[in-house]
């Protein structure tokens, strides 16, 4: 299996090495940027392959654009997006604490006592996961809800795969929706000043559309996991190991939400919130800190912090802007076709690296088309495809980064490909979704 | 928000670091918030690239600690030097030679609590006493820390923030070191005589290892060591070139990385990071002018300074919160090398000096060897005079 692996790699790499350096030759891309691009790939297969722990990848990774010279410290320091990487520090103390002292279990105790069957719960969990994504971070929602997925549908013995897949998609889609809800479309309302109703009227729906067609693109393929092992109406004993830590826990998780609510009004970011929170929870959990830390996943910050400088060296190269502009441009004016372009590009590129970087590489493009040709509904078509790219893969977004790794931990393991396989399935039928909405609609 | 306020913030921190040991990432966490929140600090303007340089070095060395660990190494090169030995006087200085060699290549705080293990068990194996042992090994690990820019976390501090070079540390420090150690191994040797004066049962050097994987270790290590030691002469910085090693063994080694990787204590680089974005804090705000009100620093003086405050106060957060203070005060290379020398012997005078002190005597204590302060100072603070003596008279007069 290694030896065909390695075959295929080595295949592979020569077909990129010549198609790439053919375009070199050409003048279409320069030398720094075939070799961000280049190691980019690299990256991605050797995660996706599993040859070498993802995490250990993904240093490789940083290490190769480091010694290229394409990012110096500076620019490593630049793109470690410190807001990203607070938030998802303060929330993953908080919630390890929660855990620690047994929070989880009491809960799912009173949600087993309610007698819900396995497509009740399926359905509760993931439209609230998808609504509170829409107005709160959907690194905080898709922690918290995964984790309560997961103990329960083990203890009702249902699968946790599907619900855990589920819920992190609800949380991505989920965010769409709204203005606030997802990078992106803060980007894009920055860059335009379009307005937070605005948003919800034209991108509302397409999230409640996206939902709809997750689940039940979710459903059909697990469908079998549903009928053959679900128990319903198991109620399950739940104690509190700790009920300080668990007060403690409780409190900062609220205070963090309700910081992130008010946050016009404080002007308190969501990292700092979040930090906050960790802090409330470590000072007070006394001798338990060191149970909350071990709990802590710190392999999750190591890679999402590798996976955003990565990003980075493609976007100070500008080969994002160089692909999208010249998909982009090579159509024309034709405006059906602008869009379907848009959508898929936008989409493709966001499940290959964070979203973030992609639409702040194709707001540019999008802002002269929109002036030369007068379509502004090009931006819902932007804010839809970088929204829902981060469904396709491990590496495209936090909650799904998140709940392919606590599948992992709590020995569901699925490998990258099962996992993206099942994210590429969601993002296309998705996406083809989107494409014919945007074309009826505008 | 006043710079009071500030002194107080970072005062309280490193008070309550001290008391309560086992939070010290929460508090510095606490601290940094605080501070980043009440002076609207940027945290561009307070990542840089010394704080990432530093970090980087404690991610190296945690990569190297915890292959060294799993791979057996420690055990194999203690029971090694061990099967050599024929009393209980050269078995207790054998130990103490590695156990300072151990820390001065890959730093205290991350070497001296598997070492400590290690020696207690095999104390324990050849029917010596480990506690006289155990407290003369902290201490010898922490005078030996200073020859090395890795050797301890306040080295690795000052040297990035000073830009102080992997072989100038060594050219500088070794010749110091050397007779500090012979010294206070001498002066230990005078306190514990009486109880070591048995004859060691000859025993010889069998260690079940993974031959490889110890192997494979052992080149992983001197590899960081010459690359460090040739990273002036290549132009790289240090960080870099331990930055790129590390993640190159944990690349190279494959599926027993898994275990290095996975066991390691993260949270030390959250500690680490927190404590000198808190110092950093702390240096952008007006706080430390109300310390710098001395126009004259010596290098005895701030020699002196750290030796004091590092045997109450965790010898990096001393290190890392002097940093922004002498550097309102332009003093000159001297101050900053005596600087190392006070806070890595400050950390041996008590069990508070260091975080590895602490973690090394707890270890202790869940094995059933409980030191007590008397115990440990009785043997600390005249070697760490002693030490401290022959640098005086060696260097600062």
């Amino acid at each position: 299996m290694r030896l065909r692996l390695g075959n295929l790699l080595f295949v592979l790499g020569l077909v990129v090495s010549y198609y790439f350096g053919y375009l070199r030759g050409a003048g279409v891309i320069t030398e720094e940027q075939l070799r961000a691009l280049l190691v980019m790939i690299a990256t991605f297969l050797l995660i996706a392959t599993e040859y070498r722990h993802k995490v250990v990848a993904a240093l490789a990774g940083v290490t190769a654009l480091w010694l290229l010279g394409i990012l110096s410290g500076e620019d490593m320091i630049h793109f470690l997006d410190m807001e990203v990487i607070g938030l998802l520090f303060g929330m993953m103390v908080v919630v390890s604490a929660l855990k620690v002292g047994g929070f989880f279990g009491k809960i799912t105790s009173y949600l087993s006592g309610l007698g819900l069957t396995g497509m009740q719960f399926f359905f509760v969990m993931t439209s609230l996961t998808a609504v509170l994504s829409a107005f709160l971070d959907n690194i905080t929602v898709s922690l918290f809800m995964i984790t309560v997925g997961i103990v329960l549908s083990r203890a009702m013995g249902i699968n946790p795969v599907p619900i855990t897949v589920a819920t992190a998609s609800a949380a991505v889609v989920g965010g769409m929706g709204t203005l606030v809800g997802d990078p992106p479309n803060i980007m894009i309302a920055a860059a335009t000043g379009i307005t937070f109703n605005e948003f919800l009227v034209h991108m509302g729906p397409i999230a409640v559309l996206a939902y709809a067609v997750v689940i039940l693109t979710i459903l059909l393929i697990y469908r079998k996991h549903f009928i053959s092992e679900r128990r319903e109406g198991v109620e399950i004993e739940g104690q509190l190991i700790d009920r300080w830590i668990t007060a403690v826990g409780l409190i900062s998780f609220a205070g963090a939400v309700a910081l992130f609510v008010l946050q016009d009004i404080t002007g308190i970011s969501p990292a700092t919130a979040a930090l906050y929170a960790a802090v409330i929870t470590m000072i007070l959990s006394g001798d338990r800190i060191n149970d909350i830390l071990k709990d802590v996943e710190w392999d999750v910050l190591i890679f999402l912090g590798s996976l955003l400088v990565l990003a980075g060296g493609l976007e100070k190269t500008g080969v994002l802007h160089l692909i999208a502009d010249a998909l982009v441009r090579s159509i024309g004016p034709n405006e059906p076709v602008m869009v379907t372009v848009l959508l898929w590009i936008s989409a493709v590129l966001s499940s290959v690296v964070d979203n973030i970087p992609v639409t702040a590489s194709l707001i540019p493009v999008v802002a002269e088309i929109v002036e030369e040709i007068g379509a502004p509904h090009l931006w819902w078509t932007l804010a839809a495809g970088a929204g829902i790219g981060g469904i396709a893969t491990p590496l495209a977004s936090v909650p799904m980064l998140i709940a392919y790794r606590t599948l992992e931990q709590e020995g569901h393991k699925m490998s990258f490909w099962e996992f993206t396989k099942i994210g590429l399935i969601l993002l296309a039928v998705t996406t083809l979704a989107f494409n014919v909405y945007l074309l009826l609609r505008y | 928000m006043t710079p009071e306020i500030t002194l107080l913030i970072v005062a309280s921190a490193l008070v309550g670091s001290t008391i309560w040991p086992y939070r010290k990432p929460a508090i510095f966490v606490a601290a940094a918030t605080i501070l980043v929140v009440l002076w609207g600090f940027s945290p561009e303007s307070l990542i840089t690239m010394e704080i990432m340089e530093s970090l980087l070095i404690v991610f190296s060395l945690l990569v190297l600690s915890g292959l060294l660990r799993y791979s057996e190494f420690f055990s194999f090169i203690t029971k090694g030097v061990l099967s050599r030995a024929r009393s209980e006087v050269a078995a207790f200085l054998l130990l103490n030679l590695v156990a300072a060699l151990m820390s001065s290549l890959a730093a205290t705080s991350l070497v001296l609590l598997y070492m400590v293990t290690i020696s207690i068990n095999i104390a324990r194996e050849y029917g010596l006493n480990p506690k006289p042992l155990l407290i003369s090994m902290i201490v010898s690990s922490n005078i030996a820390s200073i020859s090395t820019m890795v050797g301890d976390i306040s080295n690795v501090i000052i040297a990035t923030c000073r830009g102080f070079s992997y072989d100038e540390f060594l050219v500088r420090m070794v010749p110091m070191a050397l007779p500090m150690l012979m010294g206070a191994l001498i002066v230990q040797y005078l306190i514990l005589r009486g109880e070591l004066r048995g004859e060691l049962e000859v025993r010889p050097h069998q260690v079940t290892v993974d031959r490889s994987y110890l192997h494979y270790a052992t080149a992983s290590l001197l590899l960081m060591f010459f690359l460090s030691l040739l990273s002036d002469y290549m132009g790289i910085a240090e960080s870099s070139v331990m930055g790129v090693v590390a993640i190159a063994v944990l690349f190279i080694g494959g599926e027993r990385m898994k275990e290095v990787y996975e066991k390691v204590r993260w949270e030390i680089l959250l500690y680490i990071g927190a404590l000198l974005i808190t110092a950093k804090a702390f240096g952008l705000s007006s706080a430390p002018s109300l310390i710098v009100s001395i126009q004259q620093v010596s290098p005895l003086h701030i020699f002196l300074a750290s030796l004091g405050l590092s045997a109450f106060i965790d010898g990096a957060e001393t290190a890392a919160i002097s940093l922004p203070v002498l550097g309102r005060l332009a003093v000159n290379e001297e101050v900053w090398w005596s600087m190392v020398v006070g806070t890595s012997l400050g950390s041996a005078i008590s069990p508070f000096g260091s975080i590895a002190n602490l973690l090394a005597l707890r270890r202790a204590r869940r094995m059933g060897i409980d030191v007590s302060y008397r115990e440990y100072l009785r043997i600390s603070v005249p070697s760490v005079a002693a030490a401290s003596l022959i640098y005086l008279l060696g260097g600062v007069l």
